[in-house]
């Protein structure tokens, strides 16, 4: 026998209330984490008060950020006063239930949520879809990420696809068509009650190398995930994504729903059937920005909205350390999460090639399990080609900030060998001191650590408010 | 006199998994810093070329998939790579690598991967997901001729393991190095790796080399030698950070 769901919740929200009193952190996972303890049903009676659409956002890169932006539109429609959502990245079972706990209201009837917008983990995402019943579901890519908590990327995809299999309500799915192993998993897909959207990012001007010319900066996206044959890869607008085919079985992607062309001077917008054709001015937008926003744009069209894409790239809102920009006295402090090599070669290419000029750069890498406790992946970032070769202060801090200091001293020119501080606070300090503008690059554990750190200097709300 | 080393790749694209470039970026910067010419010449499946001539193999980890994609091509060159290891050439595979220089892979699916039984040794899939910083210490041979080419080395291996394959070695074999922290070859023999000739088989990452800068020296002179059929002197390097992060990892985990 459990504990009924409503005392479930309030005994959560008297928690979440205490976190805060006492100042232990944003509630964002520990209230939904006893809550479930006591009655492990809650995300089922959770999904019974969402009448709406509920859109969950699952994929290894880009969640918070598609899911903000769907979020932040749904919420300027008149009908949307009540959305759920999981806003801090808190993306287990147990945030989506702190992120109901924080809107519950003690002793009242609860009002239905007219949506809900979740992003969820990857390697949750089998076990809460049958009972989030998603009427639409993005999966934004799929890449080697944190290999000790999630494992191969081929059992993760193996789940997914049984999961997708058994889902027994309609669902809208919108895939990335340009990343092969999303491609793949949908090619395997049967189902009646999924209809698939794509969308696809491509760059006709783009200098990115086809990382299977290049051993060094290995990326399992060069392989065919059909045959594990070699793919050919063109159009990149993001590393390992693109136009593919593959060298044997010829597996290949091509025409997508939505798709978003860029070239040397301008982006545009074809989407199904030619029914919009459109140049953006979104030319000074880095890729990873845009294809957020392309996923988020098709939700938002198949949902009726009337967004444009453009005043979707307006709103599109900071959250949380995804290229989050802190003013400071005499200069700007851009955070950056980093987590996998895809992702940091990324985040590396997008500052570099969006000419952000940045004279300072600090590296926060922590081995904690939310982190991932295999650091290995910092080597399979290709650091030399990106780091600019002239930099002011190279800060390194964390539990692994040994490690981190050694790789950067294979990516650096000597005269610019890291500078290690051990404490944190003494490294914004000196950060929020410069003239200039800098980078820090941090995991997850590090990122929260640095934004109770400016919430408590006053230098930004908290990340809970 | 230039001094060269040549490297052969096993399946770069396929077999790249925990960082493994790592490996080939310290060999790089550590040629380099002596003015070795280290030539790498990648192996991937289908291609045509037959790794001739090698003083230096290096095969890394990958996905139960990939791996039976590369296991099957690899069967081509097991003639070659053996008699290159058995004539002295060095070699480091690790994890999947170093599983297909075994006998056999027996996957937990039941499914049998042959390898170039190179190494008297063979793996079996288990239930244990064996995953975490590893700490061994260098047998006292192994440990005497890393000294040669590393006279102030640490008698330790530090690294990062995820596996759920268990190596067992026959046993006449000779395994690198006794796990002082971690799992090594198998969940409880507290044996890592194995050692024959100049190859090198382990399950250790994270990346091995950068923070074990005196085996990656081991192996620079066992290619060297290969290749001049001498013992030839490194110049020492400055080294202070990779030993500093080794020993992090050392005194960080060692007691606990």
């Amino acid at each position: 026998m459990y504990l009924p769901a409503v005392f479930a919740y309030v005994i959560g929200k008297l928690l979440w209330h205490t976190t805060r009193l006492v100042r232990i952190g944003g509630g964002s996972a520990a209230p939904g984490l006893i809550a479930l303890k006591l009655n492990p049903n809650l995300l089922i009676d959770i999904r019974s008060q969402i009448s709406g659409p509920c859109i969950v956002v699952a994929g290894t890169n880009g969640k918070t950020t598609t899911a903000a932006l769907i979020r932040s539109s749904l919420a300027q429609e008149p009908k949307n006063t009540h959305i759920l959502h999981n806003a801090t990245g808190s993306n287990l079972s147990r945030g989506i239930v702190s992120a109901y706990i924080h809107n519950y209201q003690l002793f009242r009837t609860q009002k239905d949520y007219s949506a809900a917008v979740i992003e969820v983990d990857e390697a949750v995402l089998p076990q809460v879809l049958p009972v989030l019943r998603p009427t639409h579901l993005v999966l934004t890519n799929l890449f080697r990420d944190q290999l000790d908590r999630y494992g191969e990327i081929e059992s993760i995809k193996h789940k997914w696809l049984l999961a997708l299999q058994k889902l027994d309500s309609n669902c809208d799915l919108f895939i990335n068509f340009a990343d092969p192993q999303i491609a793949h998993l949908v090619s395997q897909l049967q189902s009646s009650h999924l209809q698939v959207h794509t969308y696809l990012l491509r760059d006709i001007s783009a200098d990115l190398p086809d990382p299977s010319q290049n051993i060094l900066s290995p990326l399992e996206q060069g392989i065919c995930p059909a045959c594990n044959s070699l793919l050919t890869l063109r159009h990149s607008a993001i590393i390992g994504q693109g136009l593919f085919t593959c060298t044997t079985c010829r597996f290949h992607n091509s025409d997508a729903g939505y798709i978003l062309t860029r070239d040397a001077h301008s982006d545009q917008l074809v989407t199904k059937n030619q029914q919009i054709f459109l140049k953006l001015r979104t030319r000074h937008k880095d890729a990873i920005s845009l294809q957020n926003t392309l996923a988020a744009y098709a939700v938002l069209q198949e949902l009726k909205s009337k967004i444009t894409f453009e005043e979707l790239t307006q709103n599109s809102p900071q959250k949380f350390g995804r290229f989050e920009k802190i003013p400071t006295p005499e200069g700007e402090i851009m955070l950056v999460l980093i987590k996998n090599p895809t992702g940091f070669t990324e985040s590396l290419r997008s500052v570099t090639h969006q000419a952000y000029p940045f004279q300072s750069v600090a590296f926060i890498l922590n081995d904690n399990l939310a982190d991932g406790q295999d650091i290995s992946w910092i080597w399979d970032a290709p650091l030399h080609k990106y780091l600019p070769q002239k930099l002011n202060t190279v800060y390194v801090s964390g539990s692994r900030a040994l490690d981190m200091s050694l790789r950067l001293s294979y990516a650096l020119p000597p005269e610019s060998s890291p500078q290690i501080i051990p404490n944190l606070s003494e490294l914004l300090q000196n950060l929020i001191r410069k003239k200039d503008s800098s980078i820090v690059f941090a995991t997850y554990t590090a990122m929260l650590e640095i934004q109770s750190w400016l919430a408590e200097n006053k230098i930004k709300n908290a990340y809970w408010k | 006199m230039q001094l060269q080393i040549r490297l052969t790749y096993l399946y770069p694209y396929h077999m790249n998994l925990y960082g493994d470039t790592g490996n080939i970026l310290c060999l790089q910067h550590r040629c380099q810093a002596r003015n070795i010419d280290l030539k790498i010449q990648p192996i991937h499946p289908t291609d045509n070329y037959v790794p001739s001539g090698t003083d230096l193999y290096f095969f890394g980890g990958g996905q139960d998939a990939q791996q039976l994609h590369v296991g099957k091509d690899l069967l081509r060159h097991q003639q070659i790579i053996r008699e290159d290891i058995e004539n002295g050439a060095a070699a480091l595979t690790i994890c999947g690598g170093y599983q297909l220089f075994g006998e056999y892979f027996l996957t937990s699916r039941q499914q049998r991967i042959p390898g170039i039984q190179i190494f008297s040794a063979h793996t079996r899939g288990s239930n244990h997901r064996m995953i975490g910083n590893i700490i061994c210490e260098l047998p006292e041979n192994l440990y005497q001729q890393i000294q040669q080419a590393y006279p102030n080395a640490p008698n330790t291996l530090v690294g990062f393991e995820n596996h759920s394959g268990e190596t067992i070695l026959s046993d006449n074999q000779t395994p690198l190095a006794k796990v002082k922290y971690g799992y090594g070859n198998d969940y409880t023999s507290k044996q890592e790796g194995l050692l024959f000739h100049n190859a090198i088989g382990t399950y250790m990452h994270g990346s091995l080399l950068p923070k074990n800068p005196h085996l990656a020296d081991y192996i620079i002179a066992k290619a060297l030698q290969h290749r001049y059929q001498e013992q030839i002197a490194l110049l020492p390097l400055d080294d202070s950070l990779a030993l500093q992060a080794h020993n992090y990892v050392l005194n960080r985990f060692r007691n606990s």
